[in-house]
């Protein structure tokens, strides 16, 4: 077995999450055996996973001065002369845990991507207003693909139709839902902000719900909480959903901790 | 540099360089000249790697540790004795010790299982002192990566889902997903490199300054 085709199979992290079969796990462990270039991705793959599974969810936008690290006494550290390294950590670390929950607890991190996931809202014609001719020929054509789920297909049209009327909301609304129906969360951020920023308009309380959502695919945890607390504070049709919302993420990454 | 013997040197308050590993011959040489230097060079290199089979055989942390000493000394006192005709397959060697130390366990464990059936289980100790200074060094490491990719690690290696569907809760291609992946980890060995290093430096003048 060469490094390469190690590298190449991803073996040293299927061997950490226990995903190689027994023959290919011992061929692997003949080869880490010999090789220290493999034999030290497996240690840092597992010193990684167990330090991810003690972390709690990274709230993003956090000055590197509020790091516990920082506060750290360099040398005494190196002066308690403490055995063994990363290498050793997972071993304590898996000794300490019941044998039940390795490897089958779902994290925060896919939890929060379960919250973030999204049903595309119906759209109904006669909200349709605002735009001009041309701006609502592009918005219809793009809205009747939107109607058929063909998402990607429909965002060139919706925006053109918010270029040809840049003050109209449900072409930018549906630009932001269609972009994170492709998964394109940046973008879907983006233009519900846009819709947002417009100020009221029949889609505001929707906009503020789904750049909840977007904010949250985009592990924005604080920004996610903000635009659902402010859905909720329209009490319209997405206030219950929204406070669900809420419930379910601070039970996830509780609002004030890390 | 390699990251491990780095951390390791560190913790055990070693030398500022990692010392070159010795060639399979030379060491194999050395211990049967009974040199420790030699002897703990074997343990060190070996050991974490004869944990890892036991581990993944055994699924039991205690035994794990138990198997990987024991098949540690019986290479060593191997090697001692000259029973190691060919040198160069030091790896080979070892492996197949621990293989059959591995096997001899899981065949005896009948009777360990029926004892534990009635027995509580003792408490769990951390058999190589603290290591809270290895965590808050993988953590801050951690801490230093975008949240994004914080995410595709955990999503990988806690929840064990695969680029696809990664790709799929986050909106990203699964290409991006593996290359986010990689590169995450590369920071994350580069980032523990840099913190050790300055570790080093500072112990170093603290060191002198003391002198």
């Amino acid at each position: 077995m060469s490094c390469d085709f190690a590298v190449r199979e991803a073996l040293a992290e299927r061997y950490v999450l226990g995903k190689l079969n027994e023959a290919e796990a011992e061929r692997f462990e003949e080869h880490f055996f010999e090789c220290d270039r493999c034999f030290e991705e497996v240690q840092t793959i597992r010193a990684v996973r167990e330090a991810l599974r003690e972390m709690p969810l990274a709230v993003p936008a956090r000055p590197a001065s509020r790091w516990p690290i920082r506060t750290l006494s360099w040398a005494a550290v190196l002066l308690l002369g403490i055995g063994g390294g990363v290498s050793i950590l997972w071993l304590s670390q898996e000794s300490s845990r019941p044998a039940a929950d390795a490897g089958a607890q779902r994290s925060a991190a896919l939890r929060l991507a379960d919250l973030a996931a999204i049903q595309p809202p119906p759209f109904t014609p006669a909200r349709l207003r605002g735009a001009g001719q041309r701006g609502r020929d592009r918005f219809r054509e793009a809205m009747a693909l939107y109607g058929g789920g063909h998402f990607q297909a429909a965002i060139p049209g919706l925006i053109a139709a918010s270029d040809a009327d840049p003050a109209d909301a449900g072409s930018r609304f549906f630009l932001g839902i269609c972009f994170l129906m492709v998964n394109q969360s940046d973008r879907a951020s983006e233009a519900l902000r846009q819709t947002v920023a417009l100020g009221d308009s029949p889609y505001l309380e929707e906009a503020h719900f789904y750049l909840g959502k977007a904010l949250l695919r985009l592990n924005q945890i604080d920004g996610a909480r903000e635009e659902l607390r402010r859905a909720v504070g329209m009490h319209g049709d997405l206030e219950a959903p929204a406070r669900a919302l809420l419930g379910e993420l601070q039970k996830i990454a509780p609002a004030g901790g890390r | 540099m390699e990251l491990l013997p780095v951390i390791i040197g560190l913790f055990r308050g070693g030398p500022a360089q990692p010392p070159a590993a010795r060639d399979d011959l030379l060491l194999v040489e050395a211990i049967r000249r009974g040199e420790p230097d030699a002897e703990a060079e074997f343990a060190e290199r070996f050991r974490d790697r004869v944990l890892n089979v036991a581990l993944r055989r055994l699924k039991d942390p205690e035994a794990a540790r138990d198997v990987a000493q024991e098949t540690i000394l019986a290479a060593l006192l191997s090697l001692r004795d000259g029973r190691l005709n060919h040198p160069e397959r030091l790896s080979a060697f070892v492996f197949g010790t621990a293989r059959n130390l591995i096997n001899n366990y899981v065949r005896s464990s009948v009777r360990r299982n029926e004892r534990a059936l009635t027995e509580d289980m003792p408490a769990q100790t951390d058999p190589f002192g603290t290591d809270f200074e290895n965590r808050t060094l993988l953590r801050s490491a951690l801490a230093t990566l975008p949240p994004h990719d914080q995410q595709i690690l955990r999503l990988t290696l806690v929840d064990q889902l695969n680029p696809g569907e990664i790709a799929r809760l986050l909106g990203l291609r699964p290409d991006v997903v593996r290359a986010r992946k990689t590169r995450a980890l590369k920071r994350i060995k580069r980032k523990i490199t840099s913190i050790v290093t300055k570790r080093r430096a500072s112990a170093t003048q603290d060191i002198r300054g003391g002198a």
